[in-house]
């Protein structure tokens, strides 16, 4: 009988852990890694990049 | 007896959970000072650094642009916290930067977000899920910053929708450390173009240039946003914002600020110079020059 307590009781404290942590509020915690460079990132490490932005950038700006 | 003290303790269980959800909300002040009349569905109307390293960040960014920050602590109960900053460029709310270090992924996802206004941020993620994006995070309340929800397109490109509360702000001439465009870079214009079509009532428009074509999405013959063909081989689809700058002076003092200058300044078609910068968690934005001869 003592052990179905501890088994119950168990299970509550994992439910309301379970239960707060759904309800976790922040924004940005599900974006996933980014693409960008920087030390954990994809491309792992600041280093320069191949490629070439001239043909874009703004069109008509203020 | 036994069983009434369980029954206690079970309802004091529950009201512990019940308070504690309750309590962890979000508290962001609205991206304007005062509030405004106004709302441009489509807009980019905010940028968020999330960042792994903020104290660095803090001084990358404010060396470089002369930024100011106002720290807004951030509580999720369980004695979880995080740190939110609003920037500043000369007086003026331009964005925020979060501190992910302290959210629990151990993942690097240090980037620039750019947020776009939206009249009904639910509506409009229906909008993404049915044009074939992603729901990162459902529309979230963030008191008086109104609601958020973090989507991605149907290439994967990573963005926000805010549906503001007290309006947007209002769409004045751009100062050196400002943002002032955003594009997003593409593995399929066309293919972006009709997602984000789908969002907001865009029209399509394109300049023709030396080196081949531009296109963006306008409102009100007004263009919001850039859509780029991989200009950058190493990246997955992203957005990508630009600040604006006087000069490319500043990329001297790129690295001895804790960054790096990834693609150096070349000129564009349209005018003025470009540059990509990486700051000190690896997070790019584009710097750019430009004058009214442009």
């Amino acid at each position: 009988m003592r052990w179905v307590k501890i088994l119950l009781r168990s299970v509550l404290i994992l439910t309301v852990a379970m239960s707060l942590s759904s309800c976790d509020p922040q924004v940005y915690g599900s974006v996933g890694v980014s693409s960008w460079g920087g030390s954990g990132g994809h491309y792992g490490g600041n280093s320069r990049m191949r490629g070439s932005i001239s043909v874009g950038g703004c069109m008509t700006c203020r | 007896m036994r069983s009434h003290i369980h029954k206690i303790f079970l309802a004091g269980a529950s009201a512990l959970l019940v308070s504690a959800c309750a309590t962890l909300s979000i508290d962001l002040p609205a991206i304007t000072d005062a509030p405004a009349q106004q709302k441009v569905a489509g807009r980019v109307i905010w940028h968020d650094l999330l960042t792994n390293d903020i104290d660095a960040s803090q001084a990358f960014y404010g060396e470089l642009f002369g930024w100011d920050f106002e720290e807004i602590p951030l509580s999720f109960g369980l004695g979880r916290s995080s740190k939110y900053l609003l920037i500043r460029n000369q007086g003026r709310l331009i964005g925020g930067m979060i501190d992910t270090s302290r959210l629990g992924d151990e993942a690097n996802n240090s980037q620039w977000i750019s947020v776009m206004s939206v009249n009904d941020v639910d509506a409009a993620v229906k909008a993404v899920a049915a044009a074939g994006g992603q729901i990162k995070t459902p529309p979230t309340g963030l008191n008086e910053r109104g609601r958020i929800a973090v989507v991605a397109d149907s290439s994967g490109a990573v963005f926000a929708l805010l549906e503001t509360l007290y309006g947007d702000p209002e769409g004045l001439a751009a100062r050196p450390g400002d943002f002032f465009w955003d594009e997003v870079w593409t593995d399929d214009i066309g293919k972006a173009a009709d997602f984000y079509t789908a969002l907001a009532p865009f029209e399509r428009v394109s300049r023709e240039t030396s080196d081949g074509g531009y296109q963006a999405l306008a409102i009100s013959d007004e263009p919001m946003f850039g859509l780029l063909q991989d200009p950058i081989p190493e990246l997955e689809p992203t957005w990508a914002p630009y600040i604006k700058v006087v000069d490319m002076r500043v990329l001297e003092r790129v690295a001895a600020a804790g960054g790096v200058v990834a693609l150096p300044a070349e000129n564009r078609s349209l005018g003025g110079e470009v540059a990509l910068i990486l700051g000190p968690s690896g997070a790019g934005v584009v710097l750019q020059t430009w004058s009214e001869e442009n």
